[in-house]
């Protein structure tokens, strides 16, 4: 099915998507620059963020280089290199802790990277392999039972650290691939309903660490201990509610540099950009990711297996969900969790996460017409 | 059954839809908050960054006329606690102890609800350098507790003249929500006596203010606006200091000499002297006294408790202004103009006094302080001696003829009101009439009736009749001066801190009562000759000046006898009105009078001397 007109330059480069995901890393480190302008050491955090940006396009450019069919041969070896990133952490003399997850990987006292990152994208593909043996129908509970099996193991792992955001992530990521995937309605339902119990369990039994607890209530009540728990999430809103229409001015934003902002340059990036940029500026992200979503979709149809479609829909997943999730907490729709914002927040793994994921894409467009 | 690939589309729009709708909500969500709410949400911003500290403006000083400091203000070293605090007990019981204050009274500022909530409460001025230190060394064991450097009242002269300069405190929430203290805050330090309370509004100044930029810790940035305070101005009093010392002196020498003639009693009194020209008020004392430096940064509770305790005189009454006596025999002077602007009486006029007056019935006898009478007597006389006869008549004649004109002529001559004087709490005194007895006894029908016997009693200032030690030294000036009463007061002027005057008091006639010149002379010689020869001769013999004056004795249900002196001087061009009462301290002439020529003899720069004079007339 190749087509004649089609070029090379034209097969392997989707110009749209890396015009988006440039402007996107652009835009983030606008932001990052900003908010860790006026912060002590801020340049060094800068300077590590371009840095996980030029370690990130470098991966990526071997990602899409990389024919992402070879991967259907390695079902086991990646399932042992996702067990292993996972719990590398909790390793006695590779991991770190930090706000009470064990998530950094470091050796001799010095940070690598979060394993939990790249973790998202073995997941992605071992989903893919898996879901794609089915060729579009799980109906069977045993294969049901198989795929779930599949992300039991990485997911019970997250949630050892204990990290229940990440964990979300993966149960969002595996949701969106079993939908393209051919799972039957009725699971999905029996879904809701297993997930709503567990829910429920979790709060009974107080399984939550108290911070966990905290946030949770304060989402339920935001004007709950507004100095304690409530404080990040009222200082979010107040930063991005000021900025109005045109926001106050890149490294203007009083919220954000007299430090009422808590994790600014991570978490709450997206605070930083409403309150200097204002609604013009928030519109402007949501329409690049907009755009990056529409055309992951389009790659995801044009895939020539479904293998392909299915990676390209686990990125589709996990971009949504991060979105939603991060964007949402800072203006009061979700509960705050440690989810960082794609191609925005600071953070080299997260970053180099997100554009090998991009690079991922790219290969699976790069396939489209067979290899 | 559908195949996999037309399924797809269907499953590709559902993956689709949730995408859209994700980013759909949180689109909405930024619309209604940066768009719609945006403006609440700036205010917000705002309200976390700016902070707004006020600057108190330095209180005015209060000097007397000759420039001279009675209050100023000093730097004082003060330890606030942060309302915040006020629930860690265990800490503001150490603080208690460093301070030396007791637990109660800490913990009762701290937690004062009177102030604004934010700000630092104030429990310790006057901190040592030891505490301060530390405080300092060891912040981290009190928090919310700060050393901050305060202004406070500082009294020069110590409780010179405290009746007329007044107090100090923190504003009380009455006060706060009178239109005059729209502009002030719940906290601040207001006048609440005397001149410090008249002059409030010149004294207090306007508060600066500072408006800073504060990070997420409360850490000031940078300040965005300024604006200074303007100090308060300087008050200019019309006392002078060496008469109002000489003035306390007096008074705590009456005393003495009433201890000395066994009135046991005797606790408290009034001594003021004006300026008879211009109403200046050049003295006024009142006993027993208090210093006002207790209430620098707040009073205790158990100072506050002695300084009102019943037993305690209640030093904080400025007597020459809001106490009340019965003016005795001092009011002579106005039931004889009264009766020689009605042709009751003249000059020379004869009476007999029998010692036993039965006038009005045998069952209505009236003695005269001389039992034994004082025999054929004429008006002129009556006054010098004091005669209870005399008075008695005219009296009664007054009643016979029914106009009330006695009552008429004591209120020209000021009585029974205000004299308008520019200090807090002044009281009317009472002129008592057939109208007032009728309503002061609306429940006692029996007691209602107008009597001959109570025109008689305000005849010789007994009765129902009530003065103000002010009110006396007043209408006497005003005798002295042919019959203009100048109203009096305490303010010159006003400084700003230049020194430059921009205010000045603008003299004010009281009254000009309608009494004619001469009838007004006949009595001018009558006093002097008070002095001269009659009841307060003892007390004035070897003075250096000729004086107009009057005794008196009170006699007051239940006490003993009230003394009374008031006179004016010199004779040839009368300059200085001063009146004395000394509550249970006996005779006029030999307790009051010695007090009023001491202060007198300040005024016209005499030598300073305290006399004992025997004479128990009244």
């Amino acid at each position: 099915m190749v087509r004649s007109h089609v070029t090379r330059f034209g097969r392997w480069v989707n110009l749209p998507l890396l015009v988006t995901v440039a402007l996107l890393v652009v835009f983030g480190s606008v932001v990052v620059e900003s908010a860790t302008s006026a912060m002590a050491g801020g340049d060094g955090l800068f300077r590590r963020h371009l840095f996980g940006i030029a370690v990130g396009i470098v991966l990526m450019a071997f990602a899409w280089a990389f024919d992402y069919t070879e991967f259907k041969g390695w079902l086991g070896p990646l399932v042992i290199l996702d067990a292993l990133l996972i719990i590398s952490p909790r390793v006695p003399g590779l991991g770190d802790t930090a706000k009470g997850a064990t998530s950094w990987l470091q050796i001799a006292g010095f940070r690598l990277f979060q394993p939990s990152e790249p973790a998202k994208l073995v997941t992605i593909v071992i989903m893919a392999i898996v879901i794609a043996q089915y060729k579009g129908r799980i109906e069977e509970t045993k294969d049901v039972a198989r795929v779930m099996g599949f992300l039991a193991l990485p997911l019970a792992l997250i949630l050892l650290q204990p990290d229940l955001g990440t964990g979300m992530v993966f149960v969002a990521i595996v949701m969106g691939m079993l939908l393209i995937g051919g799972l039957k309605a009725r699971w999905f339902l029996i879904f809701a309903l297993i997930g709503s119990v567990v829910v429920g369990a979790v709060l009974y039994f107080n399984v939550l660490a108290d911070y966990q607890e905290d946030r949770l209530l304060v989402f339920v009540d935001p004007t709950r201990d507004p100095w304690g728990a409530g404080y990040n999430l009222a200082q979010s809103k107040i930063a991005i509610g000021s900025g109005e229409l045109t926001g106050k001015g890149l490294g203007s934003g009083t919220q954000s540099n007299l430090n009422f902002l808590p994790e600014r340059h991570t978490d709450f990036i997206f605070s930083v950009l409403g309150e200097e940029m204002g609604f013009t500026g928030a519109v402007t992200l949501l329409g690049l990711y907009l755009a990056l979503l529409v055309i992951a979709l389009e790659m995801s149809t044009s895939s020539r297996d479904l293998t392909g479609s299915l990676i390209a829909t686990g990125l589709i997943s996990m971009w949504t969900f991060q979105i939603l999730i991060n964007v949402g907490m800072t203006i009061g729709l979700m509960p705050i969790t440690g989810i960082p914002l794609p191609f925005m927040s600071f953070g080299s793994s997260f970053m180099v996460t997100n554009l090998v994921g991009t690079g991922m894409l790219l290969s699976v467009w790069a396939r489209r017409y067979g290899v | 059954m559908s195949t996999f690939r037309e399924q797809l589309k269907g499953r590709y729009a559902a993956l689709a839809l949730v995408v859209l709708t994700c980013l759909g909500v949180l689109l909405v969500r930024l619309w209604s908050m940066q768009v719609l709410s945006g403006t609440e949400y700036a205010a917000m911003a705002n309200d976390n960054r700016v902070r707004e500290i006020t600057i108190d403006a330095p209180r005015g000083r209060i000097l007397d006329r000759d420039g001279n400091p009675l209050v100023t203000n000093r730097a004082s070293l003060a330890v606030s606690v942060s309302p915040s605090a006020k629930d860690d007990e265990e800490m503001l019981y150490r603080l208690s102890a460093l301070l030396d204050k007791p637990l109660e009274e800490v913990k009762l500022r701290v937690a004062s609800t009177r102030e604004e909530a934010l700000r630092p409460r104030i429990v310790a001025v006057d901190v040592s350098r030891d505490v301060v230190s530390y405080l300092a060394e060891h912040e981290s064991e009190y928090p919310g507790v700060e050393v901050q450097v305060v202004a406070v009242r500082q009294y020069p002269e110590g409780n010179l003249a405290a009746h007329v300069l007044g107090y100090t405190g923190e504003i009380s929430e009455e006060q706060i929500a009178l239109p005059d203290f729209e502009s002030y805050a719940l906290g601040d330090i207001v006048g609440k006596t005397g001149a410090e309370r008249q002059f409030e509004s010149v004294l207090q100044g306007d508060k600066g203010y500072r408006r800073i930029e504060v990070d997420a810790r409360g850490r000031e940035r940078h300040v965005i606006e300024e604006g200074e305070p303007i100090p308060g101005r300087d008050v200019v009093l019309t006392i002078d200091s060496e008469t109002q010392k000489v003035a306390e002196q007096a008074l705590v020498h009456a005393l003495e000499d009433a201890h000395a003639d066994k009135f046991t009693h005797a606790k408290a009194g009034a001594a003021v002297a004006i300026d008879i020209e211009t109403g200046e008020i050049l003295a006024m004392a009142s006993m027993p006294t208090y210093d006002p430096a207790l209430f620098i940064g707040g009073i205790s509770e158990k100072n506050w408790k002695r300084l009102n305790a019943k037993g305690s005189e209640y030093p904080l009454t400025n007597r020459a202004v809001m106490a009340q006596y019965p003016p005795a025999s001092t009011f002579k002077a106005f039931t004889g103009l009264a009766g020689l602007t009605h042709d009751v009486n003249g000059e020379w006029s004869q009476y007999y006094c029998p010692g036993k007056w039965i006038e009005m019935g045998e069952q209505w006898p009236k003695w005269c302080w001389q039992r034994t009478g004082h025999g054929t007597i004429n008006f002129h006389d009556g006054v010098v001696e004091s005669c209870d006869t005399v008075f008695y008549e005219i009296g009664y004649e007054f009643y016979k003829q029914g106009d009330e004109e006695l009552q008429k002529l004591a209120r020209e001559f000021g009585f029974g009101s205000l004299t308008g004087v520019d200090l807090p709490g002044e009281v009317e005194g009472r002129v008592p009439d057939a109208a007032w007895k009728a309503e002061f006894n609306a429940d006692y029908p029996e007691y209602k009736q107008w009597l001959p016997g109570d025109t008689v009693n305000i005849a010789i200032g007994q009765g129902d009749m009530l003065v103000t030690p002010l009110q006396l030294a007043v209408a006497y000036a005003g005798i002295a001066n042919d019959g203009t009463l100048m109203r009096p007061h305490v303010m010159q002027e006003v400084r700003d801190e230049t020194g430059q005057a921009v205010l000045s008091y603008e003299l004010e006639t009281l009254a000009t009562p309608g009494v004619s010149k001469s009838d007004l002379a006949v009595m001018q010689r009558a006093l002097k000759d008070v002095t001269q020869s009659g009841t307060a001769a003892d007390a004035f013999s070897g003075f250096g000046a000729s004086v107009a004056g009057k005794t008196g004795t009170a006699q007051v249900a239940g006490k003993d006898d009230y003394a009374w002196f008031v006179a004016t001087a010199p004779t040839d061009k009368p300059k200085y009105a001063v009146a004395v009462v000394i509550e249970e301290g006996g005779h006029g002439g030999s307790i009051a009078a010695p007090a009023a020529r001491e202060i007198l003899s300040s005024l016209l720069g005499l030598p300073i001397e305290h006399v004992r004079a025997q004479d128990v007339s009244r």
